[in-house]
């Protein structure tokens, strides 16, 4: 048998690292658990439902910042005290006006909130305050609080007199884009509500002076002859409601946070109407107006009847109208304004749209002191003035079946056209108001002679040559007005606005057979005589088209 | 004291050392130093007691004994279900299987996972501690425990498994995934030094006491 080879090996066993391995990482967990250690706070809650001790976080933005570690309920039995371990870093931060709630799921008709919570169970949210004195005691709000004004973007507060169902958290759309958030609602003693939002910072220049903010009402039908609109807000407005604004003026003065209340119309109708100049009407009660009827200048929509009210009398309607507040210039005294309906009778069928659209009412500016009370007329004005061409005047015997609008004609092309007629002040004769179109002014003669072309003139008899003839049909049935000046030497001068001529039954053949040579057309030596006469009216009426 | 077990010659005393690797007897002169030997017929190290077996058995069980802290007052698991967090201690899993009467469950967690690493280090703590202080009493208890030990450390990594296949098993993204925490890695510690104490012990260290006595 060998005898083995001796070796010698001296010195600690290497394996001694490990347990001083373990015991300094040990020392290391020691040392990191104590300076990771929070701090209790105790928070007074009113329910304890859906909190576990040992797992119910306080979340801070979304992250853990303390767990709940045991509850113990108060001795007069009101109230629960929540012990939480916060931890160290938000030690600083833990002042008096911290906020702190707890988050649980809710779910209501107009929003779901703490789905979250649904999984991982209810948690405290905080919201650091900004008081210098520190506090281990914090009473639990009973629901979220309204976001701190200190979060970033444009901070609004608008106010109503409306119910509204706005809930904190509905989106501000602009545009029908989500561009902020409604905070709070705070109702106030004088019945008021005063709701604050937030307009995200990125959005904050879609908002300036001119922004009317309004409540998003979901589902809106208009029904405006022959127009009908449908419009359907996003579905999460309709269900939560919401606001929206428009800024008419794009380049209007910047807005910055503001205590300033701003007024929160109840829809978007009164929003683009809350600039307008409200004006009263009176009128009777068969005029077929209605509310929305419009109010027109040269057929152009100005404003329309926003309410309409009995009299006490019950023989008249009073009604409020909007006008746009760049047209008040219109409303004067002596403006006119009258109900346009559809009308049936021989004299044919006049303001056809009127059927589809209701009446409306037409107005004719006058010059007189700025009013805003107006009496609504069921007729046309007798005379309606048109500022272009030769304004002049018919006396006649009998009107016949000249009216309104009956055209003029000069060698069977229209001329011009009647704008009105009357008894003349003593009544003896009817005085017919012509308009000769601009082009044509130069036509008329002191010595022009004007007949009635109305109906069929029928020369002769049975037994001799008969002549039937007529200007045109359409003067045929309607009735119409001819005229004819005479050669160079027998014409006259030219006439000025409101010369008055007569108006014959007849044209006598000579006159069919003059043909002088006169200038046609504008020039400015010809109309520089009326001109002058004219009272010279601002007629820069701009009609702005809605920017919305 | 000795006699009651009826053996006096040993091989060590008689010079003799077995291989550990072939099972040769060799002869190596009495008494064998400790040094290092080498088995003339498989080339192996010999040696009469398997080397500093006690200093590193003692080094191993301390570790584990510290180890044992962390890993059983640390989370072991965290759960992530639908974005919320949940981390849970070896404990916290004991309790929920009890709770939800899952007694059978709950029983072979806690023996796997608490009592034998506890066992084993307070058993190894015993055992070495007889022998550095030459207790002579519960001898053949002593060794039969100690292949206890040997024969129940692997089952311990029974937890390291389970969590390593829910790891990777349940993990579907941010609805719900499972991930080893902190504690995982301590736990794994304390079962390796165990294991490899058992390993380093030479369990006949416990009669030597008895030999060596006067």
């Amino acid at each position: 048998m060998e005898t083995a080879v001796i070796k010698t090996k001296n010195g600690i066993s290497p394996i001694w690292i490990l347990p001083i391995v373990a015991i300094i990482i040990g020392m290391g967990l020691l040392y990191k658990d104590y300076t990771e250690s929070g701090f209790m706070i105790t928070v007074q809650i009113k329910d304890a439902s859906g909190l576990t001790a040992g797992k119910t976080q306080v979340m801070f933005k979304g992250l853990p910042v303390g767990i709940l570690k045991s509850f113990k309920v108060t001795p007069d039995l009101l109230s629960i005290n929540a012990e939480i371990e916060m931890i160290r870093e938000s030690e600083e931060r833990l002042t008096k006006d911290t906020k702190i709630w707890v988050v649980r799921p809710e779910f209501s008709t107009n929003r779901i909130t703490g789905l979250d919570t649904l999984v991982s169970g209810s948690y405290f949210e905080i919201r650091p305050g900004t008081d210098k004195e520190l506090a281990t005691f914090v009473v639990a709000l009973e629901e979220a609080p309204p976001i701190s004004t200190r979060v970033p973007g444009l901070h609004l507060t608008l106010t109503t007199k409306q119910s509204v169902a706005l809930t904190p958290g509905s989106p501000v759309n602009f545009k029908k884009i989500p561009v902020g958030e409604i905070v709070s609602n705070v109702l106030k003693n004088d019945g008021s509500i005063e709701t604050r939002i937030l307009i995200y910072p990125k959005f904050k220049s879609h908002v300036n002076e001119s922004s009317l903010f309004f409540i998003d009402s979901g589902i809106k039908l208009e029904m405006n002859l022959p127009k009908i609109s449908l419009k359907i807000d996003p579905l999460k407005t309709i269900i939560r409601g919401g606001i929206s604004f428009i800024t008419p003026d794009d380049n209007g003065k910047a807005i910055e946070d503001t205590p300033k209340l701003l007024r929160l119309y109840s829809n978007y109708n009164t929003a683009i109407h809350s600039n307008d100049i409200e004006i009263e009407l009176t009128f009777a009660i068969e005029h077929g107006l209605e509310i929305g009827s419009e109010i027109r200048y040269n057929g152009i929509k100005i404003g329309s009847i926003k309410s309409m009210k009995l009299s006490d009398d019950m023989t008249t309607i009073h009604a409020k109208a909007y006008i746009r507040k760049s047209l008040e210039h219109l409303l004067r005294s002596n403006t006119y304004i009258w109900s346009v309906n559809a009308k049936f009778n021989a004299d044919g069928i006049s303001n056809l749209n009127t059927l589809l659209k209701g009446a409306h009412l037409a107005l004719i500016p006058g010059d007189g002191e700025p009013t805003k009370k107006f009496t609504i007329h069921d007729k046309r004005p007798t005379n309606m003035t048109v500022k272009d061409g030769l304004n002049i005047v018919l006396e006649t015997d009998r009107l016949g079946s000249l009216g309104y609008d009956k055209p003029v004609y000069f060698r069977q092309v229209q001329v011009g056209h009647t704008t009105g007629y009357e008894l003349s002040p003593t009544g003896q004769t009817v005085l017919i108001y012509l308009n000769i179109h601009k082009p044509y002014v130069n036509l008329i003669r002191e010595n022009t002679k004007f007949w009635n072309t109305s109906g069929f003139r029928v020369k002769g008899g049975l037994m001799t040559e008969m002549k039937i003839s007529t200007e045109s049909l359409a003067a045929g049935i309607g009735g119409g007005i001819s005229l004819s000046t005479p050669d160079e030497k027998k014409m006259g001068k030219r006439i000025r606005d409101g010369h008055h001529f007569t108006l014959y039954n007849d044209p006598d053949d000579k006159w069919l057979n003059w043909s002088p040579a006169l200038e046609i057309g504008v020039s400015d030596r010809l109309l520089k005589s009326n001109a002058d006469e004219k009272k010279h009216k601002p007629s820069d009426i701009k009609l702005q088209e809605d920017n919305l | 004291m000795a006699e009651k077990y009826g053996k006096r010659q040993t091989a060590m005393e008689s010079g003799f050392i077995t291989c550990h690797d072939c099972g040769n007897l060799v002869r190596a002169g009495t008494p064998p130093e400790v040094s290092h030997l080498g088995c003339p017929r498989c080339n192996a190290l010999i040696h009469a007691r398997k080397p500093h077996s006690l200093s590193r058995t003692w080094a191993l069980i301390i570790t584990s004994a510290v180890l044992f802290f962390p890993a059983n007052l640390l989370p072991i698991m965290r759960v992530d279900f639908m974005g919320s967090q949940q981390y849970s201690t070896i404990m916290d899993g004991i309790f929920y299987f009890f709770h939800e009467k899952e007694y059978g469950i709950g029983v072979i967690i806690f023996t796997a996972s608490i009592l034998v690493p506890f066992f084993k280090i307070i058993g190894m703590t015993l055992i070495l501690l007889s022998i550095q202080f030459n207790w002579k009493s519960w001898l053949r208890h002593k060794t039969a425990m100690f292949h206890f030990i040997e024969f129940i450390g692997r089952w311990s990594m029974l937890d390291i498994f389970v969590i390593a296949l829910m790891a990777t098993l349940v993990n579907f993204g941010s609805l719900t995934s499972t991930q080893a925490a902190p504690a995982a890695s301590y736990f794994t510690a304390v079962v390796l030094c165990t294991m490899f104490a058992a390993l380093t012990f030479d369990s006949r260290l416990l009669w030597d006491t008895d030999v060596s006595s006067p």
